[in-house]
């Protein structure tokens, strides 16, 4: 079976970034020192503010008045609907902002870091595609907070105080469908640099179902900056896990774990979980293990890190299937010193879509990121400006509604980046040469976006498009890597494979026969050769080389899969019984490999373990009619064979 | 209420400076002057912190392998600036950081703020033996301003400072101002 991915959802290379919501900063001036009055219940200044004229951008406040602005009257609304969310027990921030003793006690500060927009963190130019739940304060809410500081922090009158806001304790989305829990706690050391790990659990389903939301709880949200939930159908996640004794394995790159299909979901502190809708869900099937990537920053004192991901299913089948469209490029390589290297990347869309949502990638070096749509007008649709990347606050943004773009359009992605001294997110001082790749130490290019096509009779074109857009640049990308290291050889297999989805035979095989040769002992070189040469048609040279490859690794699902279809097809159905049984060993919910060890079962008469195994494979992939029509047919003989 | 935990008593002084005008107050309610002992110390450091401050909490294990670093001969005072902090709070402040072995005072009043003009929480102040203010400041360039925080410090001030008294060269280093809480905003 060819394991060639060419569904929507590419390898989800995430750098999880580092958080730097301390919010604690050197303020412009220095500070100044507030009137040491007697320390009464009320702070209230008894001289009048000399900002006492009206020189504000927005009209006078509701009160009516020209008066200071206290904290009963002007603060408690703002600080309770923009800060208490995060600054408050329990959540990420580390100190909260909801008792006027507390808010009084970091007023300069406040006043400071709204300001320079710091605070409340949010990245995204204004003007630049209206998001939902912007964390941003207006030009009022700003003066107000300056000017409530620099009267001294006044309460006001504590009877005209509203009542704090209520926080839906537990699941912000109601108790959950179900729930994946770490097995234990993650131990983030006192000190040291931040911690990128990706922790592996089972999700316990039973079932395939649909999931239209998912939400996550850290057990301390502290340590906690931000977080990918990914997942993984095989069991490739769990073997990275299970290499050292620690939980989870360690690193920017997740490796074989994706975001589920149409979706991406990432946490912030403070993020409200996206209740999702029915209409768009997304499958999760048994056997599926869950992949959370934590960003962990050392908070001073040793801490323990577990998480809870609740699932909710949605009714009915989604009747909407959003798809992501990623715009990447690879070919990144800054000079030390150079501050202004530009990556852009486009896609013409063949078809009108809706853009749902955005995610923005890269790492430390990152500056400015664009991202727009040119309309076949020629009027550019701006969907994203980040001004100033903050690696710390990467995150995905929703449209308050969704932004339609015609058919035509083609998206256009450009970032900027900085590798001089000047840019204090560096982490090499002095500057050095920096490539694409998935560690910390390298960059990366890519927008996410998460679209609908307007028209679903036209989604399978724009799959198809899209599939082909993607190919060709993994195609493009894989050839300029070999132009500079041609023994590469896990290029050549990806080559490989990608020829033989787009029908090229001929360089498939030079790229999968080169790749044996250049290591012999690369059992998914073996694999992926043996695959194409069943598919050509040579069986003894296919089964020679699925055999190896098997003998190399055991573990192998392709291996021990495409092995056992060898057989079937050639009519040894005890040899193909044995590798099928091995290959749904191996991957328990994989529906093709039920479905095919199903065939072999019958085929030597054994209709009901047959039969078991078409409906297990049914269970896993209920849609699928031809294994609907071969287990009527092995009933049947079933039936007969009773008589 | 703090059972008999004597780290917190002054070890070489009467426990009650009545006359001194710069003093703190130890968890147990003494004053201490800790100026008027500076000359017993190659180097006297006065770390100012905030038990909700996240970037001094972040400076904990670096503050306490500092005090190991440097052995004896520099006195450390934790200093918390905020009228608010009862001395259960700073009691379990440093247990849960690892900073019991450093003198903790309270300075409701902001007297030793003034003496060692600092504005921030965390920022340092090092006096030398003759009583001298030294350095004030930040403790390495890790924290650059709101927000913005390198992967790594890449200047250690006060590891430079406490290196040139104990290896008595004279201290060159600038006072380079810090970052974090204000400490204007603990009246």
């Amino acid at each position: 079976m060819m394991r060639i991915s060419t569904r929507m959802e590419l390898p989800c290379l995430i750098t999880v970034a580092c958080l730097a919501w301390t919010g604690c900063g050197a303020p412009k001036d220095p500070p100044r020192q507030t009137e040491t009055v007697q320390a009464t219940e009320s702070k209230s200044a008894t001289t009048e503010s000399q900002d006492g004229e009206t020189a504000r951008l927005d009209p006078a406040p509701e009160n009516g008045s020209r008066e200071e602005p206290t904290f009963a009257n002007n603060i408690a609304p703002i600080v309770y609907e923009q800060c208490a969310p995060c600054h408050r027990p329990g959540e990420a921030a580390p100190f909260p902002l909801i008792e006027y003793e507390d808010v009084a006690s970091h007023a300069a500060q406040i006043a400071s870091i709204t300001a320079d927009r710091i605070m409340p963190p949010w990245l995204p130019a204004a003007g630049h595609g209206d998001f939902a739940r912007e964390r941003r304060l207006s030009e009022t809410e700003i003066s107000q907070l300056a000017d409530w500081a620099e009267a001294g922090a006044p309460l006001g009158d504590r009877d005209q105080l509203p009542p704090p806001p209520q926080w839906t304790p537990g699941w912000q989305l109601g108790e959950p469908d179900l729930i994946a829990e770490m097995p234990r706690g993650y131990a983030l050391p006192a000190d040291g640099l931040d911690v990128y790990r990706n922790f592996v659990f089972p999700i316990p389903i039973e079932q395939p179902r649909w999931i239209k939301a998912m939400e996550l709880r850290p057990t301390n949200s502290r340590p906690v900056h931000h977080a990918f939930m990914l997942v993984d159908p095989t069991d490739s996640s769990r073997r990275y896990d299970a290499a050292d004794e620690e939980l989870g394995f360690p690193g920017m790159d997740t490796r074989d774990a994706k975001s589920p299909a149409g979706q991406f979901i990432s946490w912030q502190p403070g993020k409200r979980a996206n209740p999702g809708s029915d209409a768009i869900s997304w499958q999760l099937r048994p056997g599926t293990d869950m992949v959370l990537q934590l960003h962990l920053q050392p908070t001073g004192k040793p801490e323990s890190i577990g998480a809870r991901v609740g699932f909710y299913f949605a009714e009915g089948t989604p009747s909407l299937h959003p798809m992501k469209i990623v715009l990447r490029s690879t070919q990144i390589d800054i000079p030390p010193g150079e501050s202004d290297y530009v990556v852009s990347q486009e896609y013409e869309l063949p078809v009108a879509v809706e853009v749902l949502s955005i995610l923005p990638h890269a790492h430390y070096l990152a500056n400015r990121m664009e991202c727009w749509a040119e309309l076949p007008t020629g009027e550019r649709e701006w969907l994203l400006l980040i001004p100033r990347w903050d690696f710390n606050w990467q995150g995905d943004y929703r449209y308050e509604a969704p932004v339609e773009l015609p058919a035509d359009s083609t998206l256009h992605m450009r970032f900027v980046y900085d590798n001089s001294a000047e840019n204090i997110f560096n982490p090499n001082q002095p500057p050095q040469r920096v490539r694409y790749g998935l560690n910390s130490t390298d960059e990366m290019a890519e927008l996410w976006l998460q679209i609908l096509v307007r028209d679903p009779t036209q989604r399978e074109e724009l799959r198809k498009d899209y599939s082909l857009y993607v190919l060709r640049k993994n195609i493009a990308d894989k050839e300029r890597l070999l132009t500079h290291d041609e023994t590469n050889t896990k290029a050549h297999i990806d080559l490989g494979e990608a020829y033989m989805v787009l029908g090229q035979a001929g360089r498939a095989e030079r790229h999968l026969r080169r790749a044996v040769k250049l290591d012999f002992s690369s059992g998914r070189a073996h694999a992926a050769l043996g695959a194409f040469l069943l598919r050509k048609g040579n069986v003894p040279e296919a089964e020679a080389e699925l055999k190896r490859a098997r003998i190399i690794d055991p573990r192998s699902f392709a291996a021990a899969h495409d092995l056992g279809l060898l057989y079937l097809n050639t009519r040894r159905f005890a040899a193909a019984r044995e590798h099928l049984k091995a290959a749904v060993d191996i991957s328990p919910y994989d529906p093709v490999a039920r479905a095919n060890l199903g065939r072999a079962l019958a085929a030597a008469g054994q209709f009901d373990a047959s039969i078991a195994e078409l409906e297990k494979s049914l269970e896993y992939r209920p849609e699928h009619q031809p294994t609907r029509e071969l287990l009527e047919q092995v009933k049947q003989f079933q039936q007969r064979q009773h008589q | 209420m703090l059972g008999c935990d004597d780290r917190s008593a002054p070890s070489s002084l009467p426990p009650n400076d009545e006359e001194a005008e710069v003093y703190g107050l130890s968890l147990t309610g003494y004053k201490v002057a800790p100026l008027e002992q500076v000359d017993s110390n190659t180097a006297n450091v006065f770390v100012f912190v905030r038990a909700t401050c996240p970037v001094s909490n972040r400076y904990a294990p670096r503050l306490a392998a500092f005090k190991e670093e440097f052995g004896d001969s520099v006195k450390w005072w934790l200093v918390y600036p905020n009228p608010r902090a009862t001395p259960e709070s700073i009691h379990t402040h440093q247990v849960e950081y690892g900073l019991t072995q450093i003198e903790s005072l309270r300075d409701t009043e902001h007297r030793l703020v003034t003496a060692c003009q600092v504005t921030i929480t965390p920022e340092v102040a090092v006096f030398d033996a003759a009583g001298t203010l030294v350095y004030h400041g930040r403790i390495d360039n890790r924290y650059v301003d709101f927000g913005k925080t390198r992967p790594q410090a890449t200047s250690h001030e006060l590891e430079d400072v406490l290196t040139a008294l104990t290896e008595e060269k004279p201290v060159t280093t600038e006072h380079q101002p810090a970052v974090g809480c204000f400490i204007a905003d603990l009246q």
